[in-house]
């Protein structure tokens, strides 16, 4: 493969990607996987992590995981990897972090609300309400918080989240509907 | 409507439809450009991709931490070959140098019972600088037969008639290729415990220890397969034997005419 090829090709997937079309065909090497998922990646993490910069240096760390093992990736499963790998290290962080950290993005989270209320009063409310679910799943325990960002926001089936996890269908299930009562419980003591 | 706790929580549909689009709202204009990204990953990927390829690049699968390993085990195995196997220096090795080629021997003695007379125990082997072998086989004939308390003696020939609480060691020697000997060989059998000093050239029959623990240690010195060079080589031989149930024990020794043994002779050690 010549270099001027790969960079056409590269070319084409950014391009691809700009325009957020799924590509059809799975990457072949490291870098058009890399333009094909690390937006994407990038966007699940920092809905996990609430930092865009942790988001990034997770999903990086992953790619570099990957590469270490390019020579025995199976290209079709690839982006399953990428994500698992993804997952495996936003927990890490999310479990490593201190109750000062969880403190200060809480208190993070909260100065925005103000700054991002809408103009108008339905506006208002609605952006109020989503701030206060996305305050209380970010207070969700990391696997709880991981669950339910690939659950909702991924949209992935109970399947791809247990291989994305590393865990059987019935732990997810189990995530799910303890963050799901969490989150009731929480939403609801607001909305009273 | 569902009820949780005091407040008021909309229906499962709903409730989830919230979940999703809130997700989908945070961060919602964030999308990171892969461009300046893939120049990060290019370069971090840089440096071990060029150093996979040039070190290691038929294991590209073993980790650092497995070929680290191997590569120890391989140069302890080395160093250990070339100090302990002394034909491994060369023909030039010094005098010092072969004076280590110490012959490992056996450390338990072999069983007495049910052996009177038979030539019996462990082989070893010594080799000279310019590959001469001397080989010696320990035997020993056990009068006493299995049960040697109160037994009768049930072989003679070895000296020992009359003694039945003696057990008799023999070291039988057997030069082999182009060995001569050109001093006298020296042979020490101690009793360390009494301080006792058996032997040196002589036919020490119906020598006994009286300590179940007898160590023999003979030193033997022969010349290189060139007279001329006249090199005389000592390597040390220890052999450690433990006795036997208690029972005394005894190392005859008998040098031939012009220090040579021969497998023929053998008949001739027994005292």
């Amino acid at each position: 493969v010549t270099t001027s090829h790969l960079n056409s090709t590269v070319g084409m997937v950014m391009s691809r990607a700009r325009r957020r079309e799924p590509s059809s065909l799975p990457a072949q090497s490291l870098e058009e996987l890399f333009v094909q998922h690390y937006t994407r990646l990038c966007q699940l993490a920092v809905r996990m992590l609430g930092d865009p910069m942790r988001a990034e240096d997770v999903v990086m760390d992953a790619f570099l995981e990957v590469h270490r093992v390019v020579d025995r990736l199976d290209w079709q499963t690839a982006p399953a990897y990428v994500r698992r790998a993804v997952v495996n290290r936003a927990l890490r962080v999310l479990s490593r972090a201190t109750s000062e950290e969880r403190l200060v993005d809480r208190a993070a989270r909260e100065r925005l609300l103000p700054a991002e209320v809408g103009h108008g009063v339905d506006q208002q409310e609605l952006s109020a309400e989503r701030d206060r679910v996305l305050l209380a799943i970010a207070e969700l325990p990391p696997r709880e918080k991981v669950a339910i960002v690939l659950s909702y926001y991924e949209d992935l089936p109970l399947a791809q989240i247990a291989a994305a996890m590393g865990c059987r269908e019935g732990t997810v299930k189990r995530y799910l509907s303890q963050a799901r009562a969490r989150l009731t419980e929480r939403l609801g003591q607001v909305t009273s | 409507m569902r009820r949780v706790g005091s407040g008021t929580v909309p229906p499962d549909e709903n409730f989830d439809r919230l979940i999703r689009t809130s997700l989908q709202a945070d961060f919602a204009g964030y999308a990171p450009d892969p461009t300046s990204a893939l120049g990060e990953l290019r370069y971090r990927t840089r440096g071990s991709e060029r150093k996979r390829r040039r070190i290691l690049p038929f294991l590209p699968r073993l980790s650092k931490t497995v070929i680290a390993v191997a590569c120890v085990v391989f140069v302890t195995a080395a160093a250990l070959l070339v100090t302990e196997i002394p034909h491994l220096r060369g023909p030039n090795a010094t005098q010092q140098g072969v004076q280590q080629a110490a012959v490992k021997t056996v450390a338990t003695p072999p069983e007495l019972e049910n052996v009177t007379g038979q030539r019996f125990g462990p082989a070893f082997q010594l080799r000279g600088p310019h590959g001469q072998q001397v080989t010696g086989v320990l035997s020993y004939a056990n009068p006493l037969g299995p049960n040697p308390i109160g037994s009768k003696l049930k072989t003679s020939g070895c000296g020992t008639d009359n003694q039945p609480t003696f057990i008799h060691w023999y070291l039988w020697l057997t030069l082999s290729g182009d060995i001569s000997m050109v001093n006298d060989p020296t042979f020490d059998a101690v009793d360390r415990e009494s301080g006792t000093q058996f032997l040196r050239n002589s036919v020490q029959t119906g020598q006994s220890a009286t300590r179940t623990q007898l160590i023999a240690a003979a030193t033997l010195a022969w010349a290189g397969q060139s007279q001329s060079a006249n090199t005389i080589v000592p390597v040390d031989v220890d052999i450690t034997y433990i006795g036997h149930g208690g029972k005394a024990q005894q190392v005859h020794l008998t040098p031939q005419q012009g220090w040579q043994f021969t497998a023929d002779t053998r008949g001739q050690l027994c005292p």
